[in-house]
């Protein structure tokens, strides 16, 4: 006892001579799998993206913990009886992270680029429902829209961008913004390179943030995020990994150091052609690929539970058209396919005249367990005479190779979306996410009437329909959705996950 | 720290902890902490430890508790293990339960075990459908409003007056119930059902209806049945009995497929109204009332068991019969005050927030006092306030206070909200079940941990939790007391620990946050298991695609 006490004061004395005489900060690591495609709003693409946002930017409202409609940079607002206009009184001495002032002149600039035809991005039609915007003074801005909303104010979730950083409402994503972007949220961009994104927190931000500085780390190896987490408690260690696969949970169930929380966001998976490919542009091909793989094993080998999908939809999607069946391994129906295409097995691989089915498949190193589903991929495809390379690269070369140049033959990715799935972008001729040159004239009707439906029920009708299209067309082979827990360090208290955006509710959040 | 598997035992002595706090500090010596990470370390493993009280280790300890009891003698569990019923009941697979204690109660005698093992499983799935019945009556206003702001509403009016009726339990006027009157002698169905009279109008009016599905019109006669159970006609609980079993072999089809489905037909030339598919809101009531009859037939008889008139309470709790659940609570308190009942069996307590008689008092107090509540809402004479939960209580007494402070509130009655909720049990859950763990002494210790039995005694203490936070409209606490009793191996879903009634509530809370999309998924998934949830989960899939169809969301790539 005597040397147990005397040895633990000698630790405590030895203790008090390390220690730094200024307070420490609190630092909140987190590790995504992907890099930011941007800290642009409009030009984010990814959801290490969207996540990294909602420290940075703000909304004029948003939805509160309870469910509620809250106002963040807005004070109030008050709808026109017929819904189709709405006037926001914005918060007073509001700064940017350079310390210039917040003002209506800046929503109205937000709006204005997001529509201006020389700003290009994907989520561009988010902006439609607005036909007017004006300022009135520095703090009201009125916005006349497109069609009645039954509560309009819901509407307005979008990020701002400061007036001031920008030349003209014609914004590049090569512009320094997107990698040194200027927010009134909590945090600001101190530090952005290959591995690092370290965000401070604004001195001179409006409300409380409960954790001094933010880092997130690229890393894209699922095991190696997960080992960091266990090592939490040290100045190395991960407080928070995002994607806790399945088969990963029960390591940190009634964990000492980490809490597993619920992250309820929208996202399928899929096997995705390249519809430029001769060979893949054949239906035939891409049914007997789709018969070939074994999801059901794909999934319990490489992810653990989840729900397989016949279309583009999550089953728990009003969409989700539960009329149309799954596909199922059949190895005999694929090989009888491509026999009848004309596909001829020689020398262990299918060829019809020159085109041989013999394939890239570019998988992006992030995407969680890629190497063993690609290598269980290829052993499937290869039952079939077909024969795949594999390619593994780094997230700015997938996204310039695969969703730009589009040269690949087959991928995998996830979708993920805010609430329903508008895959609209994703399966309409020319839009710029269909990086798989899908070109069907009967989906594009179908998507093309789904736009112009007012009625939800009809919208339903046309969204289940498509899902039966989609399942024959085959533009992806649509494989699963995975029910998704968060690990996080139990040095971290007041936690609450925003489904899809994650980190709305960071500024709660406290390290004590 | 570790992390270690959950079915690991800990035993961690006294001589254990100072080595480990040796050890920690040690490391520190090496990695020194800044004085305020230090300070701050120190507070959070103080407040951690202090949210148990020492009465809660009293309480773990003593060996009249379940898990003592069990780690000496595992008797008890080997008498579930040999029950497939048992077993049923064990794993959340209620209706199995109730065919296997059916049969054993056929076999035995009237107050064996196996009819409590009935009552109890017709307990959980009375109390579950009690949850769907409220959340389906609520989200009926949602929905209704959305249709009728629809194009088609002129169309379908009629249809949505019914739900509306339907959801309400609303009369019927007189003219109605001549159209009804004419329908229920075409569909034979039993004759106090009477909402279907705007049924009857369309049946010959502008849509083209199919008939009522034949599934449909069985569950008609069921939830007659039932109807005249409710009303004391003694044979028609028999005869709803045998329609359940039909029902039960063709659920998917009775009872997930529409009662009606119609497409109005349309003008040449003119745009067809979408196709109306009318689910019967009253489906979740209907159920809740049968099962709780159940438990009242099932403990109708003398019973070995002392503590069958709680259940009983509970199964008229869940039929709104207040006045006789407050007659049992106050009978069963009475029995004690004469002379003490006995300890509860391992059947009493097994998979419920109880470990010891005290536990089961609170609840029998805390339903005592609801029930009043509930009663002063028709007569001020029953009105009393319960006593606030005290201070550094146990976790169980600080649960039952909140429960039973928000079971008068919600009934209208008692004072302001608590301002300060119990939110201690999410954060102390851990600490809690590595005490179980640490002083639950015996041979068959292992056991009790391999079978998770701690996990899931706090779950159920959750699960109680969570109730009473809602009813304080605790929302956000709410949430997180739900989802940290969710095993994860089986996430929204029946598996592992978790069980029916509280993925019931998960599903019910995330529609009062407006999660429509997460409570979608959660009924989805229960449609199998409860074919009742599905209006439900048909009128969020409504109001979720009425809501934000007009919206374009966002498509990202990952996750």
């Amino acid at each position: 006892m005597f040397k147990q006490a005397a040895l633990r004061a000698l630790c405590c004395l030895l203790m008090v001579s390390f220690v730094s005489p200024v307070t420490a900060e609190t630092v909140f690591r987190y590790p995504e799998s992907s890099k930011p495609s941007s800290l642009m709003p409009f030009f984010v693409e990814n959801m290490s993206g969207v996540r990294i946002s909602e420290f940075i930017f703000e909304s004029l409202v948003t939805k509160n913990k309870r469910g509620d409609i809250e106002g963040v940079l807005a004070q109030n607002w008050s709808a026109s009886p017929d819904g189709q206009s709405i006037t926001f009184t914005l918060k007073p001495n509001i700064q940017w992270h350079d310390g210039r002032p917040f003002s209506a002149q800046d929503v109205v600039f937000t709006v204005l680029a997001a529509q201006d035809q020389g700003t290009i991005f994907a989520r561009k039609a988010k902006f439609r429902f607005i036909r007017a915007v004006q300022a009135m003074g520095n703090l009201q801005v009125r916005f006349t829209l497109a069609k009645p909303f039954k509560n309009p104010e819901s509407q307005f979730t979008f990020k701002i961008i400061p007036k001031h950083a920008f030349a003209s409402t014609s914004i590049s994503r090569l512009d320094r913004f997107s990698k040194y972007p200027v927010g009134t949220g909590p945090y600001k961009v101190e530090k952005n390179d290959l591995r690092l994104i370290r965000l401070v927190r604004n001195p001179s931000y409006w409300g409380r943030a409960g954790v001094d500085a933010i880092e997130m780390t690229h890393m894209p190896d699922s095991s190696a995020q997960i080992q960091m987490l266990s090592y939490t408690g040290k100045s190395a260690g991960m407080q928070n990994v995002i994607f806790i696969p399945p088969k990963s949970l029960q390591r940190f169930e009634n964990s000492d150091s980490v809490t597993l929380e619920p992250y309820h966001t929208v996202s399928w998976w899929y096997f995705a052609f390249n519809h430029k490919n001769p060979a893949l542009a054949d239906l035939s091909v891409r049914k007997a690929l789709a018969l070939a793989l074994n999801r059901e094993e794909l999934l319990e080998a490489h992810l653990g539970q989840g729900d397989l999908l016949s279309g583009p939809f999550t089953e728990s999607s009003p969409y989700y058209n539960f009329d149309v069946e799954l596909r199922e391994q059949d190895v005999e129906a694929a090989t009888e396919l491509l026999d009848q295409a004309g596909y001829k097995m020689k020398g262990g691989v299918r060829a019809k005249g020159s085109t041989k089915l013999e394939f890239d498949l570019v998988i992006n190193k992030d995407l969680p367990n890629c190497q063993p589903l690609a290598l269980s991929v290829q052993a499937d495809l290869k039952k079939i005479g077909i024969k795949i390379n594999q390619k593994f690269v780094d997230n700015s070369l997938y996204q310039e190779r695969v969703m730009k140049k589009r040269e690949f033959d087959l991928t995998m990715n996830i979708w993920s979306f805010e609430e329903l799935e508008d895959i609209f972008p994703l399966f309409r001729t020319g839009q710029p996410q269909n990086y798989i040159s899908y070109s069907n004239p009967e989906v594009d009707a179908k998507l093309d009437a789904s736009r112009r439906e007012r009625d939800h029920k009809a919208y339903k009708e046309i969204m289940k329909e498509l899902h039966g299209m989609l399942n024959d067309d085959l533009p992806y082979v649509f494989l699963w959705s995975l029910d998704i827990y968060s690990g996080l360090s139990r040095q971290v208290k007041n936690i609450f996950i925003q489904p899809y955006h994650y980190y709305t509710f960071f500024k709660d959040w406290t390290m004590p | 720290m570790s992390d270690r598997p959950h079915h690991a035992p800990s035993r961690l002595s006294s001589v254990r902890i100072t080595v480990t706090a040796l050890t920690c500090a040690v490391l520190a010596c090496t990695e020194p902490l800044p004085p305020e990470q230090a300070r701050k370390a120190t507070q959070a493993q103080s407040e951690e430890s202090s949210a148990l009280s020492s009465q809660e280790r009293a309480a773990l300890s003593d060996p009249k508790s379940l898990f003592q009891r069990l780690a000496l003698d595992p008797t008890p569990l080997d008498g579930w293990e040999q029950s497939d019923a048992w077993v049923a009941l064990f794993q959340g697979d209620l209706a199995t339960a109730i065919e296997g204690f059916a049969k054993e109660t056929g076999a035995k005698e009237k107050g064996s075990r196996a009819s409590f093992g009935l009552a109890r499983a017709h307990l959980e799935l009375a109390e579950t459908h009690a949850t769907l019945a409220h959340a389906t009556t609520t989200l009926a206003q949602d929905w209704l409003k959305i249709e009728r702001q629809s194009p088609h509403a002129s169309v379908y009016g009629a249809w949505y007056d019914w739900i509306e009726r339907a959801s309400l339990e609303a009369p019927l006027s007189a003219d109605q119930k001549t159209l009804a009157q004419a329908l229920e002698a075409r569909l034979k169905v039993h004759p106090t059902l009477n909402a279907w009279a705007p049924v009857a109008t369309h049946l010959t009016a502008e849509t083209q209806p199919s008939e009522a599905s034949a599934g449909y019109r069985l569950w008609l006669s069921f939830a007659g049945a039932v109807e005249a159970a409710r009303a004391g006609d003694t044979e028609a609980l028999k005869r709803a009995r045998g329609l359940y079993k039909r029902l039960n072999k063709r659920k998917a089809r009775a009872l997930t497929t529409p009662i009606y489905t119609a497409q109005a037909s349309a003008t040449e030339g003119a745009p067809a109204h979408p196709e109306l598919r009318i689910f019967d809101p009253r489906q979740p009531r209907v159920a809740r009332d049968y099962h709780a009859l159940e438990v009242i037939s099932a403990l109708s008889e003398p019973q070995a068991e002392a503590w069958a008139p709680l259940l009983v309470a509970r199964a008229h709790r869940a039929l709104g019969d207040h006045a006789e659940a407050l007659k049992l609570t106050e009978a069963l308190l009475a029995t004690e005050a004469k002379e003490p009942l006995p300890e509860p069996s391992v059947d009493v307590l097994l998979l419920t927030p109880h470990l010891t008689k005290a536990d089961l008092l609170l609840e029998v107090h805390a339903l005592r006092d609801a029930s009043r509540c509930a009663m002063s809402t028709h007569s001020a004479s029953h009105a009393q306030q319960p006593a606030p939960p005290q201070k550094n209580a146990r976790v169980a007494e600080q649960v039952w206070g909140l429960w039973r402070e928000a079971s008068c509130l919600t009934t209208a009655h008692a004072s302001t909200p608590s301002k300060d909720p119990m939110t201690a049990l999410p954060q102390a859950r851990r600490q809690l079940l590595q005490l179980t763990l640490e002083l639950t002494q015996g041979p068959a210790a292992e056991r009790l941990a391999s079978l998770g039995l701690a996990e899931r005694w706090a779950d159920a203490l959750h699960e109680r939790l969570a109730e009473g936070l809602i009813g304080l409209d605790h929302r956000v606490a709410a949430l997180k007391t739900l989802s940290s009793a969710e095993d994860p191996s089986a996430p929204l879903r029946l598996g592992g620990r978790n069980r029916l009634s509280r993925l019931a509530l998960s599903a019910t809370h995330q529609l009062t946050l407006k999660r429509l999309r997460v409570a979608s998924k959660y009924l989805l998934r229960l449609r199998e298991q409860l074919p009742a949830s599905v209006p439900l989960s048909e009128m969020t899939s409504d109001v979720l695609s009425g809501t934000s169809f007009s919206a374009t969301g966002q498509v990202n790539a990952g996750q």
